[in-house]
């Protein structure tokens, strides 16, 4: 897949605080570190997954690396050029580059406009093309993504779940786009839609050499649809690996116990699975515990995970992992 | 093993101001006792409208139009509101998806166990304050005496779903069905909830009929399928059945549109084209039609019956007819032969 490894999207030490008011006397402000320090790279045409459960700070990343959230600190470097501190107007040329397809179809998509509308709207904005050219684009679009060109003059709520999340990939699509962020494309759908969908992306990404960053939590699509992928625990990543790689040979206890919680759809292997449950809730991010951040819901941890956050390091080929107890 | 739930022939339609949305159109489903059984299907299959049916919930403009469910011998269908209270949270407990509408904000969770066990058990305010104290111990909630206090907002989602199903068992009820009980949670929490469920089943020895569409929580909590499509059962039987020797092209689609487990490489998933049909007016034939590979004119015509596979292996599809073609499945591909 990346043969070339050029780097598309680098992402070094990002953060991203959210402030909370805190009950009915404001004494101290606090703040929610939805992402506390993540970095990685993603290379031309590959996808990079990003798991982890909710509240984990997986979409905030999508987010922030768009700067649809100014980020807190750290730096997103976009195809070599720092992204980080350009303002909205400085950001326009590097938005028609980067894209992103929403969770909620329902949600993403406006009510009031017809399905032609909302793919060309970004063509709209970045003036790219108007009147009968404009009218092409949008049917090459809709061929693109498997509708009808009638489709163009109806409204969403005409639409199935599995339609509407291709209206939402024809939007992203329109500007031809370098990269996008698909955060959660699938989770709302049904399974025989899902596998729709995901071809789709597939396709479109061998036709067009697109690059996407590929957020969920359905880790067995992820390990199917991702080159790379880092699992992410309360704001940072824990580990980050090849798919096949990740998956066969996980070093985390976080990244062992998420996988052996999936429920497979094979009894047989189902019985031979060894379960790790885990203990408790995820703490809240807003006051994280010291050290590392899974020690409260660890079976291994140890009285130095309390005191130092462990670092990222490699474990050969790539395979990244931050655990105090890797051998 | 005895049958605990007989449902026999359901049909329950929506009466839309568009016309009527023909929900679950004839099913027959048997639950024993101490059994769990899954049943699967799509957005829109009729599954949760069939539990709604059995627990005499179907809210307006739906209607259970012809059937019995046969609970214990009697039949539910007949019975009185006022009947229905004394049997629902008492002898059939429900478990909804959503743990974060399904409990009343304005009541402690304290307030909302107590209920059932005061109207069910006839038990006194500190009998059932300390049975419901061993309720929340029972699912693991630490330090439940200060638990009973708080309301539904200071627990997370999976603490949630643990007060409900603690809730269900409080009467310690013969029946359980959970709609979709952990779809809302995390991977590791849905675990924990799934642990929790298995270990409740063999100590109270209380059945399960657990509503999903994920075929994965089915392969671990269940012993039996029952596969829905618009509003009909396509397949049914023993849980190896269903995933290692399928009749149905729905059932073989679904299992071929999720990644394998050990999938190597970057492998095609197999989607099902197209969409399940509008309620509204059904097919004549067989629902799933426009989207089947194997599909002959005798499919749109006419409703295949159930054909026997084995004893308790049952599936809806002219291919079974001695007069169809031969067609194979195996877990890489399906071949007409």
């Amino acid at each position: 897949m990346n043969n070339s490894k050029e780097v598309l999207v680098e992402v070094k030490d990002l953060k991203k605080y959210f402030p909370v008011r805190g009950g009915m006397i404001a004494e101290k402000r606090q703040v929610l570190k939805a992402v506390d320090g993540v970095s990685f790279d993603i290379y031309k045409g590959e996808t990079l997954g990003l798991v982890g459960e909710s509240g984990c700070g997986k979409t905030t990343v999508g987010r922030t690396i768009l700067k649809l959230y100014e980020p807190t600190s750290g730096r997103i470097i976009f195809d070599g050029d720092d992204i980080t501190d350009l303002n909205d107007r400085q950001m326009r040329p590097y938005r028609k580059r980067m894209q992103i397809i929403f969770q909620d179809p329902y949600a993403s998509l406006n009510p009031r406009m017809t399905v032609g509308d909302i793919i060309a709207e970004s063509i709209d904005i970045h003036k790219i093309a108007t009147g009968e050219e404009r009218k092409a684009m949008i049917f090459d679009l809709l061929d693109k993504v498997g509708l009808n060109h009638e489709h163009a003059n109806r409204y969403p709520h005409e639409f199935s779940g599995g339609q509407r999340q291709r209206i939402g990939i024809a939007r992203a699509l329109a500007v031809n786009p370098d990269f996008i962020v698909c955060d959660e494309p699938i989770s709302a759908l049904d399974v025989s839609i899902q596998a729709q969908v995901v071809n789709l992306l597939e396709d479109l990404q061998d036709e067009m050499g697109l690059t996407y960053l590929f957020i969920a939590h359905d880790l067995s699509m992820v390990k199917h649809i991702s080159d790379r992928v880092g699992v992410m625990y309360l704001g940072k990543i824990v580990e980050i690996a090849e798919s096949s790689e990740l998956y066969s040979n996980p070093l985390h206890p976080y990244t062992q116990a998420l996988l052996s919680a999936i429920p497979v759809p094979d009894p047989d292997a189902m019985e031979q699975q060894n379960r790790i449950i885990l203990k408790g809730d995820v703490p809240t991010p807003i006051n994280p515990p010291s050290g590392c951040r899974f020690r409260t819901r660890c079976p291994i941890a140890g009285d130095i995970c309390a005191e130092q956050d462990p670092e990222m390091k490699d474990y050969g080929g790539g395979h990244m992992a931050a655990c105090h107890f890797i051998k | 093993m005895d049958k605990l739930l007989e449902i026999k022939n359901l049909h329950t339609s929506f009466f839309t101001h568009v016309g009527e949305v023909k929900a679950v159109r004839g099913i027959n489903i048997d639950v024993y006792e101490g059994e769990a059984i899954g049943i699967v299907g799509e957005s829109g299959c009729g599954k949760s409208v069939t539990s709604l049916s059995v627990m005499g919930l179907v809210p307006s403009p739906g209607k259970v139009i012809e059937g019995q469910i046969h609970f214990k011998g009697e039949d539910l269908l007949k019975k009185s509101e006022k009947e229905m209270q004394k049997i629902r949270g008492n002898k059939i407990a429900m478990i909804f998806q959503d743990p974060m509408t399904s409990l009343n904000p304005v009541y402690t969770i304290g307030d909302q166990l107590i209920e059932p066990l005061r109207i069910h058990k006839n038990m006194d305010k500190e009998a059932a304050r300390q049975k419901a104290i061993e309720l929340l111990r029972e699912v693991r909630i630490p330090d439940p005496e200060r638990r009973l206090k708080q309301y539904p907002h200071e627990f997370s989602g999976g603490m949630r779903q643990r007060v409900m199903i603690a809730m269900a068992l409080s009467c310690q009820p013969e029946l359980v069905i959970a709609d979709e009980p952990t779809t809302a949670l995390d991977v590791t929490i849905q675990a924990q909830i799934l642990e929790l469920m298995k270990e409740l089943k063999e100590k109270f020895n209380t059945s399960i009929m657990l509503i999903t569409h994920d075929l994965g929580i089915v392969a671990d909590l269940c012993s039996r399928i029952v596969v829905m499509y618009a509003g009909v059962i396509v397949e049914e039987g023993a849980v190896r059945d269903i995933f290692y020797n399928p009749k149905h092209p729905y059932t073989w689609g679904l299992l071929k549109s999720i990644p394998k487990v050990n999938m190597t490489s970057k492998e095609r998933l197999v989607p099902i084209d197209g969409q399940p049909p509008d309620l509204l007016k059904p097919p004549a034939g067989c629902p799933f039609v426009p989207r089947c590979r194997y599909a002959m004119r005798i499919c749109q015509q006419q409703h295949p019956a159930l054909y026997s596979v084995s004893e308790n292996h049952r599936a809806a599809c002219w291919l079974l007819d001695s007069q169809a073609p031969p067609v194979e499945w195996d877990r890489e591909g399906v071949s007409l032969k």
